[in-house]
């Protein structure tokens, strides 16, 4: 049961980054390279139509871990306390920016909140990829100094970064040389998503450099790639050693390496959803391959004092799990239910839909 | 919540004005209708309900007053708004509402409301529930979580308020907007 809702998990996390990435990527293409009022209107509009039942995905997967894993809930939320917040402020400001954009129509208006919408949706790519740095690399749980722990077993709490900014050190911050590595990774990641997602919805002006746009960030994501790989074997020699053990999980890599190398042909590609579907399968074999060479630990320990924490060490009682199995399966219905309507109103090219009216 | 510091064996009767007086122990100033608040919690008018003097200090809420005001306001401000609204769609069915300006006067000034009570309401829930997080089960002392310190939590605890300046700033420029728009011209 608890491998059943591990999966589970997973796949709403994976969808949830897929879904929500397009429009964190979008809002950094945004930043960058659009020019034409015209363009920043529609671009803005590909996100705005989506972003917020996309973020429904994520508090599913927050309503998830709090049931099907409480204690690692309790153990993360308390510990990534000030990072969290974080996020949230940044979801405020980046939602703020896409509504109130259109209530004024002189420049500062329209600019500080294009701003806020692109840097803020730059800020949440890093931090998530941050986020996934540190469930990999994992935290000192138990809060060890000297030896000895200062809270119970579970519990940590990590500060934003500490003075030396190692993943090596004896207590690592939220922020570190390796962590940033793997924001990066998100950031361009989504931005290669988000600019496919462009092409796919709209008909703006700069669809053509887009595609170059994503040839170069696709090179700068194969060396960022390799470079982590790199430094995680560093971090932690064992890390590949779930993909040794059960050599039937190096799907997971596979289908991230397919979209990698697949998106270097963006230029040849026809089919505009073709693109779009190979960033999908990036940020998905990204993400699983991440989760598979975890399993079954859901949040490593940095040190020998205190075990880690596995799917099997914080779930819920079988008897939560099983009567969550039951709502789970009406919640779910009515979010494809949800997803298919929503899919029909505002299938094509969004140019011309009018916000709020269709 | 209701203000009942003694148990009344007759019946409960329900508080309209009030102000609680922690010291003695009692309502100050209290204009009450008899057996009423029987009634609506179990349709019966002479039935007993507990007041606080039934319940042990560590088990009340910290901060009766607070929440005394907050669920008085909360409720208060409800049926004032039911009153209006009723009398409104009385006006609406006998087409009066758009010509009777004083009713229109009153249906303006009435827009801040609905926050208040709102916000009251919510206060009712979190006061009205201490010391429990879970009624019964959780207290809220057992609830905090142990490694997050009391300044990280002073510092989102600003953040927050700022942010929610600037968010409360924008929402008066937008509602002004919208009012100074006024409606839209009736077609005929």
């Amino acid at each position: 049961m608890e491998l059943f809702w591990y999966i589970i998990i997973a796949i709403v996390l994976a969808v949830f980054f897929v879904l929500d990435g397009y429009d964190f990527g979008v809002g950094i293409i945004h930043l960058f390279f659009a020019k034409e009022e015209k363009d920043k209107v529609v671009i803005a509009k590909s996100a705005g139509l989506f972003w917020d039942s996309n973020e429904v995905w994520l508090v599913a997967a927050g309503g998830l871990l709090f049931m099907a894993f409480p204690t690692f809930y309790a153990s993360a939320f308390s510990g990534f306390y000030l990072p969290l917040i974080i996020v949230l402020w940044l979801i405020v400001f980046r939602a703020i920016g896409l509504e109130f954009r259109s209530q004024f129509n002189f420049q500062m208006w329209t600019t500080i909140w294009d701003k806020a919408f692109g840097v803020s949706s730059l800020l949440l790519a890093l931090f998530f990829g941050v986020a996934l740095g540190n469930v990999v690399r994992g935290v000192n749980l138990g809060g060890v100094a000297n030896g000895v722990s200062v809270y119970e077993g579970h519990y940590f709490f990590l500060p934003l970064w500490n003075s030396s900014f190692s993943p090596l050190s004896e207590s690592p911050g939220v922020i570190d040389w390796f962590t940033i590595i793997i924001g990066l990774i998100s950031v361009v990641t989504l931005a290669i998503h988000g600019a496919n997602w462009v092409i796919l919805k709209t008909n703006s002006s700069i669809n053509e450099k887009l595609k170059s746009v994503i040839f170069k960030l696709n090179s700068a994501l194969l060396i960022l790639t390799l470079f982590s790989l790199v430094v995680w074997q560093l971090i932690n020699p064992n890390s590949l050693d779930n993909f040794v053990n059960k050599p039937y999980l190096i799907i997971f890599p596979l289908i991230y390496f397919f979209g990698l190398f697949g998106l270097f042909f963006i230029n040849k590609l026809k089919n505009n959803m073709h693109g779009f579907i190979l960033s999908t399968l990036l940020i998905v074999g990204g993400i699983t391959s991440s989760l598979a060479s975890l399993f079954p630990v859901l949040l490593p320990s940095t040190n020998d004092l205190n075990e880690s924490l596995t799917i099997y060490n914080t779930t819920a009682s079988e008897y939560g799990l099983s009567v969550a199995l039951y709502w789970g399966i009406i919640g779910f219905v009515l979010l494809f239910v949800y997803m298919i309507i929503q899919k029909k109103l505002m299938g094509g090219k969004i140019d011309h839909m009018d916000y709020g009216k269709h | 919540m209701e203000g009942i510091f003694e148990t009344e064996d007759a019946g409960a009767e329900i508080v309209l004005i009030g102000q609680p007086n922690m010291i003695e122990k009692k309502l100050d100033n209290k204009i009450a209708v008899p057996n009423i608040l029987s009634f609506l919690t179990y349709q019966e008018w002479h039935r007993q309900i507990p007041g606080m003097d039934q319940f042990k200090e560590e088990e009340l809420p910290g901060n009766i007053p607070a929440l005394y005001y907050s669920y008085h306001i909360m409720v208060g401000l409800g049926t004032i708004f039911i009153a209006i609204m009723g009398l409104a769609g009385f006006f609406l069915w006998r087409k009066k509402i758009y010509t009777s300006k004083p009713l229109l006067w009153m249906i303006m000034f009435l827009a801040p409301f609905p926050y208040i009570a709102n916000i009251t309401g919510w206060y009712v829930a979190e006061l009205g529930r201490q010391p429990y997080l879970v009624y019964g089960l959780l207290k809220t002392s057992e609830g905090i979580s142990p490694t997050v310190s009391s300044g990280n939590t002073l510092f989102t605890l600003l953040g927050f308020v700022g942010l929610y300046m600037l968010l409360g700033l924008l929402f008066l420029v937008l509602v002004g907007k919208t009012i100074h728009q006024g409606p839209r011209p009736v077609k005929h």
